[in-house]
């Protein structure tokens, strides 16, 4: 079995490497180890989206089981998503879990990833505040993402206000991404971040 | 090619026939099949084709499998679609075929329907295993047919098989080894052209390189290019011109003068006729590689021009005779030798009677052969038996014996050995063997010669 889950995924990863969208650099693929069970993907953020610009990586670990059982991805680039954990980068995504089937491949996983960047599901979210923030405030949810994407993904657009409060935190001794989460949590109101980081 | 062909019967006796007649027109015309209809690969490879350096020097594996193009037979790693399960992406083993009209390996399905809600992984379709799953032999025997040489024909593998097949037969390779250890290093197209850049299969490093060093590849090109113009300019202006012109015969003659267009035509049509008969010389190389290869298997062909004589080198002795004393019914075989190109053939046998455990037999067994229906029978002819003393000749043992047409063992073979020997039931005591210094780094050298009178 864990033979069948090797050589998949070398084919798969030829695959990858032969595509259309490895050329337009809108993914990518390398190993991690040599026993093929890592691999480190990268997607671009989609166009006229909060992500566009920046490049998010993720961790793919591949079970002995695959391709009965979906691969295990999980964004390592920190990423302001109703359905990605700002925390943690988990992921939720059907075809990650239940419908999962064997016929999908890392292509279509990180294609689907993109898509999940382009068309979010708030009411199925992995970020409760995330989600809150995309239903509730959605201006401020898109500024909030387009700021994480140029702090953590590259991406082009700065945000001087935002950059200005989390310096305003950090000379308080608090953590840089700490102070971006609480604030991006408290929608950037200065005040309740600090009461909830002091209180 | 028969060697070849001797493996596919092998392989499968049930479709000895298709094999028979399709194996050559059909691998071919099946492979020049897939060119029309390109795999989910090729379609996806699209992108391969932006970058065109590469391809027009068609050296690397990678991009040379980009073109999935028949004629690289060896390349078994992409299944046309029709013939690949989506589960393991490979070639279809056993396929079966569901109610919704989706192929996959046997096992795959099954597995794949054992841990999960039973849906199809391509549709999501229920699926029950007793109704909507049949066997696939239509497709079963389309992939039968198509053959594919072993991807270590480079190295010398003469298999040629069905992708089925090989997948088995690949593990086992004789040849297998020096692949992997090429597979370790992916060198760069322009290697040809000192490109000395080397990296692993498995990541994109050559990819990058070949886009980045795009400058580095020019150079070389431009390099290698007017070297190749100067090697095939000098013998076409001789001493006309040039000399007149001053120039001394040991200087390089000037480059081709691109002004002239007719220059430009035929230094680039030399240089491709260098290329064209390079690769000719390197196919040539490989084929007598593969000759002499195929040569050395086949030394029992040398037993027609033996002349009658058979060197029996008997290697480990004493480990022999242990095994031939252990049972009655151990013996050991000679190679066998045919008394001229189209005479008898002969081999010897040794054994060990239990009755007398501490001496050799030594018997001749005349061998059926395709000479038999055209000979005299019974044989007539002498027998020199002579057990060769490695020291000194004079110590050498010799025997020998004259055919007597009443001898049944004379008589024309019915069996592939004849059943009946003759020779020595008690030739020659193993202790004196041994204490004689016949049998020098345990070997023992037995000399037969065969000759008709």
């Amino acid at each position: 079995m864990a033979n069948m889950a090797v050589s998949r995924i070398k084919r798969e990863f030829k695959e990858v490497m032969r595509s259309e969208e490895i050329v337009q650099c809108s993914i990518k693929i390398e190993l991690v180890n040599d026993s093929w069970t890592e691999l480190r993907g990268e997607i671009a953020g989609p166009p006229d989206t909060p992500y566009e610009g920046g490049k998010f990586v993720l961790e793919i670990k591949v079970p002995e089981t695959y391709p009965f059982n979906p691969p295990k991805v999980r964004f390592i680039t920190r990423i302001w998503h109703p359905n990605i954990s700002s925390v943690t980068g988990a992921i939720c995504l059907d075809i990650l879990k239940d419908n999962w089937a064997a016929a999908m491949t890392l292509r279509t996983v990180l294609l689907s990833l993109q898509a999940l960047l382009a068309a979010a599901e708030p009411d199925d979210p992995q970020d409760a505040v995330v989600a809150y923030q995309f239903k509730d405030k959605h201006e401020l949810f898109v500024l909030t993402a387009r700021h994480w994407t140029n702090a953590y993904a590259g991406g082009p657009h700065t945000f001087p206000d935002c950059d200005s409060k989390i310096q305003r935190l950090k000379d308080m001794g608090i953590d840089e991404h700490d102070a971006r989460a609480v604030l991006s949590k408290e929608n950037w109101n200065l005040e309740k971040a600090t009461e909830c980081l002091f209180s | 090619m028969e060697q070849v062909f001797s493996i596919q019967h092998y392989h499968h006796h049930h479709h000895q026939h298709n094999s028979n007649s399709n194996s050559n027109s059909n691998g071919t015309r099946i492979a020049g099949s897939s060119n029309t209809t390109p795999t989910t690969a090729t379609n996806t490879a699209g992108g391969a084709t932006a970058m065109t350096p590469p391809r027009t020097l068609a050296l690397n594996r990678n991009y040379a499998a980009s073109d999935t193009s028949g004629e690289h037979d060896g390349d078994t790693e992409y299944p046309d679609s029709r013939y690949e399960c989506a589960i393991c992406i490979d070639w279809l083993n056993e396929p079966v075929l569901t109610s919704c009209g989706h192929r996959f390996c046997k096992s795959c399905l099954s597995d794949w329907l054992e841990n999960h809600n039973q849906c199809c992984p391509l549709d999501n379709k229920q699926l029950s295993t007793e109704q909507d799953i049949f066997p696939d032999n239509y497709t079963r025997r389309e992939i039968e047919q198509i053959k594919h040489k072993c991807p270590n024909s480079p190295h010398g593998c003469a298999v040629v098989a069905s992708p089925i097949e090989l997948h088995r037969h690949l593990p086992s390779c004789p040849y297998r080894r020096q692949l992997q250890q090429q597979q370790l290093e992916e060198k760069c197209p322009f290697a040809s052209i000192k490109c000395d850049f080397v990296g692993r299969p498995e990541t994109n490093q050559l990819e990058e390189h070949i886009k980045t060093d795009m400058p580095h590849h020019m150079q070389l090109m431009l390099q290698a290019f007017q070297q190749t113009a100067i090697a095939t300019w000098q013998p076409h202006k001789p001493s006309t011109s040039s000399l007149e012109n001053g120039h001394k015969a040991g200087q390089l003659a000037p480059p081709p003068q691109y002004a002239n267009g007719v220059d430009e035509q035929i230094v680039q049509s030399m240089y491709q006729r260098i290329v064209v008969l390079e690769q000719r010389t390197r196919e040539q190389e490989t084929r007598i590689e593969n000759l002499n290869k195929q040569l050395r298997r086949q030394q029992p062909i040398d037993a027609r021009y033996s002349n009658g004589t058979i060197v029996w080198r008997i290697e480990q002795l004493s480990a022999l005779v242990e095994r031939l004393r252990s049972n009655a019914n151990n013996q050991v075989y000679s190679h066998e030798c045919y008394t001229s190109p189209y005479g008898y053939k002969f081999c010897a046998r040794l054994n060990i009677q239990p009755r007398k455990p501490h001496v050799l037999s030594l018997h001749v067994h005349l061998m059926q052969s395709e000479n038999d229906f055209h000979l005299d029978w019974p044989f007539k002819g002498r027998i020199k038996l002579c057990m060769v003393h490695p020291g000194d000749a004079s110590l050498s043992q010799h025997d020998t014996i004259m055919t007597k047409p009443e001898i049944l063992a004379f008589h024309q073979p019915r069996e592939a050995i004849s059943t009946r020997g003759f020779g020595f039931l008690e030739y020659a005591n193993i202790s004196n063997i041994m204490q004689l210094g016949f049998c020098a780094d345990n070997r023992l050298l037995i000399k037969i010669e065969i000759n008709i009178v």
